[in-house]
């Protein structure tokens, strides 16, 4: 365990009853995004739940700059800014009531910047919780997360319900939050193109297990989608293929070593540099292939 | 901390406190009624502020405020002592208010001895803190449907008892329960004028509070939101 690492998880184990998240290590330095992604149902989720201490581990440990995530929950929630997937703030009280009375409860609560967040995000502090649309409710969300001055933001599934131009506004504002380096995020989606444009790392999720925890630049530039007809594909050392789906107009195989499979794959077939949503897309086939 | 949790409370739950106006009004017209049973009118005003607490949670459950709150910088062992407190603050407040239009409306002809009747005040606590002690661990552990549970469960326990009693061939089982019921607590009731009993009474419900404290912050502590 660093000092220099904004959050760890190491070997972390949670069992439900037709669940299990099994082993599951990852690490985020300070200073950079963290994308968690995976199809629905991965654990994604119950990763973020795990941190923010709101399921017990079964197994396993968690440390938020340092500090134990269950030992020191104080000091850790503190320096956390938190958006859950479908925040549940109280419904019939307006904007302004609840960021008054949840705001008091961080150290580091500015009600400057909460009224900056709010004025940009043009959020109706007088209306009642319950009539917002989602967009508005995780606006709302957001600013409260950011306005306590968090050390590291865990936002699960932030963008999901999002119009497109407000996504791209939410991702230039993580983008430039982040010019200080000491912010750090953890953003868990299943919408890939949002991670193109800000996670320095890439961490996926598969049916309770992580499959792979790698710098994103790392991964687009080492690994490669091969497409092509089956004889062309042959020659791909099977220690490399990370997986497969097979299609009306050939096959497409996900390799960890892009110049191993363009010497050993036949003249037919082409190796492209792959997108984030291919490898999801292809990881996902795989897993369901191999059950 | 446990001041932020009551700001909390009464300003993003602020209707449950408004729902006792109702009440009241009903407190004070019965207390129209020459002997108007006074003592019964500020227990049950006790036992309904101190309820209130059960209904917090339940309505932040409903609500799924529940992660909300767990997710903020106070240990889950602080939320649930801030709700125990709620129930003797709210509990407290609705018996004090009772009490208060007994004595202060001009109507009712209670003196201020038979309202603070040391007996009363006993029977009071003894009631709210019981109901608290049953009724807070299942909501901090279910929200409301722990709470509706809880109301199942004395309707079963009702029923029941109306079935055994009808067994054993007993006419009119239900003014037996009922009347069981109301000769257990005038005896209750009564047995409070010996100080000994009352004090024993309290060490008994100050326990129970303290094991009912110690089970919602087990089960509290180990919830998955």
């Amino acid at each position: 365990m660093t000092a220099d690492c904004a959050l760890e998880v190491r070997g972390v184990t949670k069992r439900y009853r037709r669940f299990t998240l099994r082993n599951v290590s990852f690490s985020i330095p300070r200073g950079y995004v963290c994308g968690l992604i995976g199809p629905n149902g991965a654990g994604k989720t119950t990763i973020i739940k795990l941190i923010m201490n709101l399921v017990r581990r079964d197994a396993g440990e968690i440390r938020v700059f340092g500090l134990d995530n269950r030992r020191d929950e104080v000091a850790v929630k503190s320096r956390i800014g938190f958006v859950y997937d479908s925040p549940g703030y109280w419904d019939d009280r307006t904007l302004e009531a609840q960021r008054r009375v949840l705001g008091s409860f961080y150290p580091a609560w500015n009600d400057g910047t909460f009224d900056r967040l709010a004025a940009q995000f043009e959020l109706p502090m007088r209306q009642t919780y319950k009539t917002l649309s989602r967009g508005t409710k995780m606006k709302f969300a957001l600013a409260m997360a950011l306005a306590h001055d968090a050390d590291l933001l865990i936002l699960d599934e932030p963008t999901a319900g999002l119009d497109p131009v407000f996504r791209r506004e939410f991702l230039q504002r993580l983008s430039a939050l982040l010019q200080d380096e000491h912010k750090s995020v953890l953003f868990s989606t299943h919408i890939t193109s949002d991670l193109d444009r800000i996670a320095d790392y890439v961490t996926f999720v598969h049916r309770g297990e992580i499959a792979f925890s790698l710098p994103r630049t790392e991964l687009l530039d080492t690994w490669a989608v091969v497409r092509g007809d089956e004889a062309s594909l042959r020659g791909l050392d099977p220690g490399i293929v990370r997986g497969r789906r097979a299609g009306r107009f050939g096959t497409e195989v996900l390799v960890s070593d892009a110049r191993a499979a363009a010497r050993a794959a036949g003249p037919s077939a082409v190796v492209d540099r792959p997108s984030l949503e291919d490898v999801m897309v292809l990881m996902a086939g795989e897993a369901g292939h191999a059950a | 901390m446990l001041r932020k949790l009551f700001l909390k409370d009464a300003r993003l739950n602020p209707h449950l406190f408004w729902g006792v106006i109702p009440f009241f009004a009903w407190v004070a017209y019965a207390l129209r009624e020459d002997g108007a049973p006074v003592g019964m009118l500020t227990v049950v005003s006790g036992v309904m502020g101190a309820a209130t607490a059960a209904t917090v949670a339940a309505r932040e459950d409903r609500f799924h405020a529940t992660a909300l709150l767990a997710s903020l910088p106070v240990p889950r062992e602080t939320l649930v002592l801030s709700r125990y407190l709620l129930a003797a603050v709210a509990g407290a407040a609705c018996f004090l208010g009772a009490a208060a239009l007994a004595a202060l409306l001009p109507w009712s002809s209670h003196a201020l001895g038979s309202i603070f009747d040391p007996r009363t005040v006993v029977m009071a606590l003894v009631i709210a803190g019981s109901s608290v002690a049953v009724m807070l661990p299942m909501a901090l552990r279910f929200g409301l449907v722990g709470v509706v549970a809880f109301f199942a469960v004395l309707q079963v326990a009702g029923v029941v008892l109306f079935f055994i009693a009808s067994m054993f061939g007993l006419r009119q089982p239900m003014r037996l329960v009922f009347g069981s019921v109301e000769a257990g607590l005038r005896a209750l009731h009564a047995s409070f004028a010996d100080a000994g009993a009352s004090a024993l009474a309290l060490a008994v419900l100050a326990g129970a509070l303290w094991l009912s404290y110690r089970l919602s912050v087990w089960l509290t502590t180990r919830r998955d939101l």
